[in-house]
């Protein structure tokens, strides 16, 4: 039922040029940008401090991800020794189908879901409703875009791009007694009433994760609204879905995680609720008789086999990078046409779809570096945009392993040919001089149309008098004096 | 399922095949030093950190809370509470007159679902401590006090003992040891349920409870 944006619809090109003459999406973007970057600072006021703590978080998610497999085994064994059954999936389809395994099992009709980016990612609302299963989003900002039929324009305030009235206008459509009002608690309060029923009587409860600690088999859920908490209490059963590079190794990496994720992502010391899972409901309590972690890969293992790479794989989606970022911060998540929009979103999408289909992300950026300064787990996002640029132009080697899915995407044999040309030409004196000096002379020859270039900018034409004449002439007037 | 157990083996031999060194605790750089704090700034700081996010603190001494905390539900046109009478809060509430029906939690905790969801308008529980830091309860439900407890009820009340007040999580997980004995929920509660989904406008009472009242017990002299 919901209408998905396939990147493949428009180009790259046209989405940012639909976006970008958006006003309203821009101011919208803007404001909510200013709120967010402001209340993340509020709540880093020491700049020494916020270092340390930084180091810390780098070093936690570098310390999980140098020895994944091995936390990835233990944190199964530790669950299922707590009652949790454990699934693997390479791809998306993977994923979904034992979504539906688990929901056909039980004869599931209804599902209702807590925030999942990786539910996104696999398209499972879509999926389940062709198999006649309804999975209901409980997530506000993640409900308003599924009765609106759109996708998540950011990865923690999903219907940022939405207005008051926007979403006043649809609720007064599609949700049940609820009359057209722009107040925000009455619609929080109407949306509240419609999903209680859905909490109450759904089979499945679906949500993410945020961290997953190995020493204990804990699945950590980080939220504001409670319905994570709703999805993972109520139904009686549980399923968790998530990328396999969420795991660390202990219970102490725990708080400090905590604290840069909250305060990274939305400027709260805490948030709400951090609920800590470890297993079905035991002989006498009330919780889900069943719970199931479905572990996604979906090109995660490729970005994890190239060291510099892997550092991707350290992120704890706070999306304080797209908060920070000004090319975000003017186009708006949804121009990227990909799950995780932004500077991660950039370096992540690459790995989990190829590059022919995302060649343009890693040069949707000025390279400002704001990115890489706010990370709270120092993934240099600036230097891996750099390292996907050029992969996108590179053929390998004979026999060379691949990085990436896609090599070569944006490879094109002019700009192969003029790179070329500009090398010999720099390195070899004499063929400089020569370029010089025909470029000086024949500059009323250059082309006033450069595709690409002059499309928004000016034609560059050659000076009368290149730069080593005006030094020589120079040197020859000071000698005279 | 077959699938997953190929997945499980092609994915674990994708991880293994990449060139790791594999780092250890001692590597780490970096801290998430905290300041130390007395009792009486642990105490000044939970109760600030909480109210900034609406919660509502009632200091109360171990012989009044009982009766604060009912005429603080009453004021609310409460007059009904769930609370457990197995727990040192159920068991307080009975001494006192009756201004409020209390709920006893059943002992199959699940029978209360469609009640919990229809016509319960405000539990009562225990916690486990609090945490200075971030202004945080800690509750691990259980048999007595189940999870749905202290979700679903429109409003929300905790009884927490100024000297079980912590400095941080940190703190609370190295000394209590919990990495031993994780409980099948352990949760950190800090504010009624609040979401900025619309716009970034604050909105509580988002799917939990759309008030939290805190009755913090202050120990006397003497005890």
């Amino acid at each position: 039922m919901a209408d998905t944006i396939p990147i493949k619809e428009l180009s790259f090109d046209e989405r940012v040029e639909r976006d970008l003459n958006n006003p309203l999406l821009r101011t919208n973007f803007r404001e909510a940008m200013d709120f967010l970057m402001d209340k993340r600072s509020g709540q880093f006021p020491d700049y020494d401090q916020l270092q340390e703590l930084r180091d810390l978080g780098a070093s936690i998610r570098r310390r999980a991800l140098s020895k994944l497999p091995d936390l990835l085994e233990a944190l199964e064994e530790k669950l299922r020794a707590n009652g949790i059954r454990v699934h693997w999936a390479e791809t998306p389809e993977q994923a979904n189908q034992i979504v539906l395994d688990i929901a056909r099992h039980h004869n599931a009709r209804t599902m209702i879901k807590g925030k999942s980016m990786v539910s996104e990612e696999t398209e499972l609302n879509e999926f389940l409703e062709h198999a006649g299963i309804t999975a209901v989003e409980a997530d506000m900002g993640e409900y308003i875009l599924q009765l609106a039929h759109e996708k998540p324009s950011h990865i923690v305030m999903p219907a940022i791009h939405k207005t008051k009235e926007d979403i006043a206008r649809l609720f007064a459509e599609e949700v049940p007694d609820c009359d057209y009002t722009e107040d925000v608690d009455e619609l929080i309060q109407a949306a509240r009433k419609e999903l209680r029923k859905r909490f109450h009587d759904a089979d499945i409860g679906l949500t993410g994760v945020n961290f997953m600690v190995a020493e204990t088999g804990t699945l950590v859920l980080v939220e504001n609204e409670g319905n994570g908490r709703m999805a993972t209490t109520v139904p009686k059963v549980h399923i968790a879905m998530t990328g396999i590079e969420k795991v660390i190794e202990r219970l102490d990496d725990l708080p400090p995680l905590l604290t840069l994720l909250t305060n990274s992502a939305t400027g709260q010391p805490i948030t709400t609720y951090v609920n800590m899972i470890s297993s079905p409901r035991k002989e006498g309590e009330d919780g889900p008789e069943e719970v199931h972690l479905v572990l996604l890969d979906n090109g995660r293992t490729i970005p994890y086999a190239d060291e510099e790479m892997r550092q991707t794989l350290q992120c704890i989606r706070c999306a304080a990078c797209m908060n920070h970022c000004p090319v975000y911060t003017r186009l708006g998540g949804h121009a990227y046409g990909t799950t995780y929009p932004g500077p991660i979103g950039s370096i992540l999408s690459p790995h989990l779809l190829g590059l022919e289909d995302t060649k343009d992300l890693p040069s949707a950026s000025s390279l400002c570096g704001a990115c890489g300064e706010v990370c709270p787990v120092r993934i240099p996002i600036p230097d891996l945009l750099r390292r996907l640029r050029h992969e996108g132009v590179r053929k390998l080697h004979k026999g060379e392993a691949p990085v990436i899915r896609g090599h070569g995407a944006k490879y094109t044999h002019t700009e192969k040919v003029s790179w070329l040309s500009w090398s010999k030409l720099y390195s070899s004196p004499a063929l400089y001089r020569t370029f010089a000096l025909s470029a000086t002379l024949l500059r009323g020859l250059s082309p006033s149309k450069m595709k690409g270039w002059t499309d928004y900018r000016t034609a560059p034409k050659p000076a009368r008098q290149s730069l080593h004449t005006l030094i020589k002439q120079h040197r020859k007037e000071e000698g005279k004096v | 399922m077959s699938t997953s157990i190929q997945a499980r083996s092609n994915i674990l031999s994708r991880l293994r095949s990449a060139q790791t060194s594999p780092l250890t605790v001692a590597d780490d750089i970096g801290s998430a030093q905290l300041p130390e704090r007395s009792r009486a700034e642990k105490v000044s700081r939970l109760v600030e950190l909480m109210r900034a996010v609406k919660t509502e603190v009632h200091l109360a001494t171990d012989e009044q809370w009982p009766q604060l905390l009912t005429d603080t539900l009453t004021a609310k046109g409460i007059t009904s509470l769930l609370v457990s009478s197995r727990k040192e809060t159920g068991k307080r509430l009975t001494e006192i007159e009756d201004e409020l029906e209390l709920i006893d939690v059943p002992d199959n905790p699940l029978s209360l679902k469609d009640d919990l969801f229809s016509s319960i308008p405000a539990s009562l529980t225990t916690c486990r401590c609090g945490i200075a830091e971030t202004g945080t309860l800690v509750l691990w439900p259980d048999h007595d006090e189940p999870r749905a407890m202290s979700l679903v009820p429109p409003v929300h009340c905790v009884l927490l003992k100024e000297q079980d007040i912590a400095n941080t999580l940190a703190d609370i997980i190295r000394v209590e040891e919990w990495a031993g004995q994780m409980p099948t929920n352990a949760l950190l509660i800090s504010g009624p349920s609040k979401t900025a989904d619309i716009a970034r406008i604050l909105a509580y009472g988002a799917h939990g409870p759309r008030e939290l009242v805190v009755m913090l017990v202050q120990e006397q002299e003497g005890q």
